[in-house]
């Protein structure tokens, strides 16, 4: 009896390790995938020469690390116990902060000064696009740089003292946005705008688990672009209307995609969010201009709030991010490569450009766009 | 985006190739292909096969196993094994001592020729050109050899093949694929435990008796032991003291030197008994008894004691066929017996690695021993268990040598080990490290209690009840749970011993 029992027992044992293969087999329970930005590992051909030049091993090993049975389930419970019991995070982008508050390292890393490009590249940089401004000014066109909020600056008592590095100098917001002011370039700030509501807005403006704006403060900053725009052109545009408002402790879309990147399997939040019904109001007197967007992900908030179908006769998305280089046109959707796109066809008919950056992504500042238009205006003379 | 994930992955080879010289090994205990793909795949098939073609199974799992690491390096292998088995075979089968000792040495010269070779001579060729450099002469040109991963325990098994088939301890196997199934045998062929021939020639064709559900499910639940030892404490050990040694010594604080040096002796611990209990483990699953190799070294109470308990196939190796052939404790002078003492240190240092950190931690090894021998044994033996108070230093400040290698380095870093310098932010533990610390202190002492032996006999050593059955096994499958997402939560986990 007790032979048998310890068959059984031993061989339970074995099968559970082929648990994790049969998963992956025949995918029975149906997991949860994994948040982040890292892209998976392809499957491995196998050849002889390959194995025998050892390039199958390595690549067929990544692949089955990152695509056995369960692993979704098994990263988010181990990053469970070390959130819940060690109090840390399993990610290299993140830092936990006091209060459950999330920061990325290069918002720290600006926050300390640390990602500034040098006084002859910011002012290499900010003449460019203030002749670019003149230029597109003289054309009937509207050229400004949108500042996003730093979080770090807006939440400094969530910082631990030794996250912050020890350099404590400005971030680059405040060096563009001085130099910008100095050199009359066309900016709005809604990271400083958002600063001073903090305390008396009884919405919230930023998460504490979310890399960007709540979707809340991203209509704030979405009507202050549209306010800025009718003032400069001096023409009246639709805008966002808000009703139905909802408090919630239930985050959507990206207002926690911070939090999504720690993968655990559940994480408390302090946080109420708030949610509404947006409308544009269809009048046929209101005017919409045609758009360039550049900018980093801070307008995919803008995007999925539908200002850019909305408020835009036309628009043109230029996002460049580590891993995803993309002109986004929703009137012709064939891919297209920013080093190879024809953004003088593309700058033709379009009434604004708009440059949309938070503080540690303002070292690529048009993302190539401010280089080749300004050599395109100002050729370097023979 | 593929390209960046294989671009990704390829610089963590290419960090690990240039760190160790050795080839990435792909196919570790503690990796998911491993665990969750060869290891239930092997074994369903190997029990499944009749007892005759069990051994075949073994050889195809273990030629698999190396392969998939280093394909080039299997045919290494199998041609130096072949040369030493039919040289052996000749050898065991010629009456005239003269012809026998030269086989022997022709023996002993291929197998030590090709460790030379593979591990020595980038670092003999190195010196060689530092010496030619300090006299204007013009540097050897050479072409760094990469080292076939566990070269440094296969051929300590051939060579006591060889020996022991010279001495008449045993008779060589009937047949090369026995032979290979001895070598290749893939729990033990890249990290050891060195298994000496004479211990382990019967059970080539016992195993198979041996393999009692009792067995197997004693050396399932070792191998989780093992496995819950490398991740869950070796490696947030080693995370630690890599970054620590990482640090510019100039700016080493007292304490985090301290904290570097205890992290780097509890990592290097617990990721060698961790492999050696998986190495065991799966031994066990196919009927073999393999000889532990650590024993609680931590405890020990004089670095006499420390060398019966770490490592203790590679000292008992070194005691058989190496110490004893010098003469031993038989010699007839003192000064004779303490040299070979630490010659047998000087060489155990350089068979862990060939750099001069690793000679002189052999070296300082052996001047422990030798002054226990003198007088200091005596005194430690009066205070009996209090003793680890002066072995646990001496062992942390060795391991110093040992994790930096090079000589002036490693004389900077003890040098803030032992001057004060007060802390500084440059690093700072975290809750997930001083718990494993405390695990650690934990498992490496509670021997020294009663009780804690008695667990340890009833754990590893008993047969166990239905009861402690259903508690093992839940526990190994937590412990591999836990494990596994460790493992995936840190995708990058080499073993330190599989370098040598």
């Amino acid at each position: 009896m007790g032979q048998k029992t310890r068959k059984y027992l031993f061989y339970f044992g074995l099968l559970f390790l082929c648990v994790p293969f049969l998963q992956q087999s025949l995918e029975v329970v149906k997991v949860k995938p994994i948040n982040g930005f890292l892209p998976p590992s392809p499957d491995a051909t196998f050849n002889i020469e390959n194995w025998w030049n050892e390039q199958y091993q390595p690549e067929k090993t990544s692949y089955l690390n990152e695509h056995f049975g369960f692993r979704p389930a098994l990263l988010r419970f181990n990053n469970q116990i070390d959130y819940s019991i060690f109090n840390r995070v399993n990610s290299d982008w993140l830092v936990l902060s006091k209060g459950n508050c999330l920061f990325f390292q290069n918002e720290l890393a600006d926050r300390a000064g640390l990602l500034f490009p040098g006084e002859d590249s910011l002012q290499k940089k900010m003449m460019m696009v203030k002749a670019l401004q003149d230029t597109f000014t003289k054309m009937g066109k509207l050229l400004f740089i949108v500042y996003a909020p730093v979080k770090p600056v807006f939440y400094p008592e969530f910082i631990r003292e030794d996250s912050l590095p020890a350099i404590t100098g400005r971030t680059n917001v405040d060096r563009y946005k001085r130099l910008g002011k100095l050199m009359g370039i066309n900016q709005v700030d809604i990271g400083g705008w958002f600063y001073t509501l903090k305390n008396t807005s009884k919405e919230l403006l930023f998460p504490k688990q979310g890399f960007h704006w709540s979707m809340y403060g991203s209509l704030l900053a979405e009507d202050s672009i549209i306010k800025y725009i009718e003032l400069q052109k001096r023409i009246v545009m639709p805008k966002p209307v808000l009703s139905n408002l909802i408090h919630t402790r239930i985050p959507r879309g990206s207002d926690d995609d911070a939090r999504k990147l720690m993968n655990v399997m559940a994480q408390q939040g302090d946080e109420v969010y708030t949610y509404a019904d947006v409308h544009y109001p269809h009048d046929s007197s209101l005017v919409k201009p045609s758009i360039m967007y550049i900018g980093d992900s801070y307008l995919l908030e803008l995007l999925t709030n539908k200002m850019m179908d909305s408020c835009n006769s036309s628009w043109v998305i230029w996002w460049n991010s580590q891993y995803i280089s993309n002109i986004a046109d929703p009137n012709d959707k064939s891919p297209k490569d920013m080093k190879t796109y024809d953004w003088i066809a593309g700058t033709k008919n379009m009434d604004c450009v708009v440059l949309l950056y938070t503080s540690w992504d303002l070292p690529r500042l048009g993302d190539g766009f401010v280089e080749k238009a300004y050599s395109y205006y100002y050729p370097k003379k023979d | 985006m593929a390209g960046l994930a294989i671009k990704y992955r390829l610089e963590k080879l290419l960090y690990i190739s240039n760190r160790f010289r050795v080839i990435p090994f792909d196919m570790v205990f503690s990796s998911v292909a491993f665990i969750f793909y060869f290891l239930p795949i092997f074994f369903l098939v190997y029990y499944n096969v009749p007892a005759r073609f069990k051994n075949i199974v073994i050889l195809t799992g273990s030629i698999f196993f190396y392969a998939w690491g280093a394909p080039r390096f299997v045919i290494i292998v199998f041609l130096t094994t072949m040369i030493d088995f039919f040289i052996v075979r000749y050898m065991s089968s010629v009456a005239e001592k003269r012809k026998k000792m030269l086989l022997l040495i022709l023996s002993l010269f291929i197998n030590l020729g090709l460790l030379f070779y593979f591990k020595y001579c980038n670092f003999f060729v190195e010196n060689v050109n530092r010496l030619l450099a300090s006299t204007s002469m013009r540097a050897v040109s050479w072409t760094q050899v990469i080292m076939p991963i566990g070269i440094s325990f296969y051929t300590f098994e051939t060579l006591t093949y060889v020996v022991d088939v010279y001495k008449g301890k045993h008779q060589p196997f009937r047949n090369f694929w026995d032979y290979q199934v001895y070598i290749m045998l893939f729990p033990k062929l890249i990290a050891g435990p060195i298994i000496q021939f004479h211990d382990f020639a019967v059970q080539v064709y016992d195993h198979t008796s041996m393999e009692t559900f009792e067995n197997r499910l004693r050396g399932f639940y070792r191998f989780f032991i093992g496995l819950g030892k490398k991740v869950l404490i070796a490696n947030v050990m080693g995370a630690a003291a890599d970054k620590i040694f990482a640090i510019p010594y100039d700016q080493l604080s007292t304490t985090t030197a301290w904290y570097g040096a205890i992290s780097y002796t509890f990592q290097i611990y617990f990721d060698f008994s961790g492999y050696s209990d998986m190495a065991i483990g799966l031994g066990l699953m196919m009927g073999f008894r393999f000889p532990e190799n650590f024993n609680n070294p931590y405890t020990a109470e004089s670095i006499t004691d420390f060398w019966r308990k770490w490592h203790i196939t590679l000292g008992s190796w070194m005691r058989n066929y190496l110490y004893i052939p010098l003469g031993g404790n038989k010699v007839n002078s003192k000064a004779r017996l303490f040299f070979n003492l630490w010659l047998v240190f000087l060489l155990s240092g350089l068979w862990h690695g060939a750099a001069w950190g690793f000679i002189f931690w052999g070296a300082y090894h052996g001047f422990f021993l030798i002054i226990e021998r003198m007088f200091l044994g005596k005194w430690l033996s009066r205070i009996g268990k209090l003793s680890v108070i002066y072995t646990f230093p001496v062992v942390v400040v060795g391991w110093v040598f040992f994790r930096i290698e090079y000589l002036r380095s490693s004389i900077s870093f003890l040098g803030r080990m032992f001057a004060w310098h007060p802390q500084n932010t440059v690093w700072e533990p975290d809750p997930l490290f001083f718990t494993t610390l405390c695990l650690s202190v934990f498992f490496s002492f509670f021997v020294l209690f009663p009780k804690g032996t008695d667990l340890q006999q009833k754990l590893f050593f008993k047969e166990h009840s239905m009861r402690s059955h259903y508690v093992l096994m839940a526990a190994a499958l937590a412990i591999c749970v836990l494990s596994v997402g460790r493992i995936t939560a840190t995708n990058f986990n080499p073993f330190i011993y599989f370098r040598f």
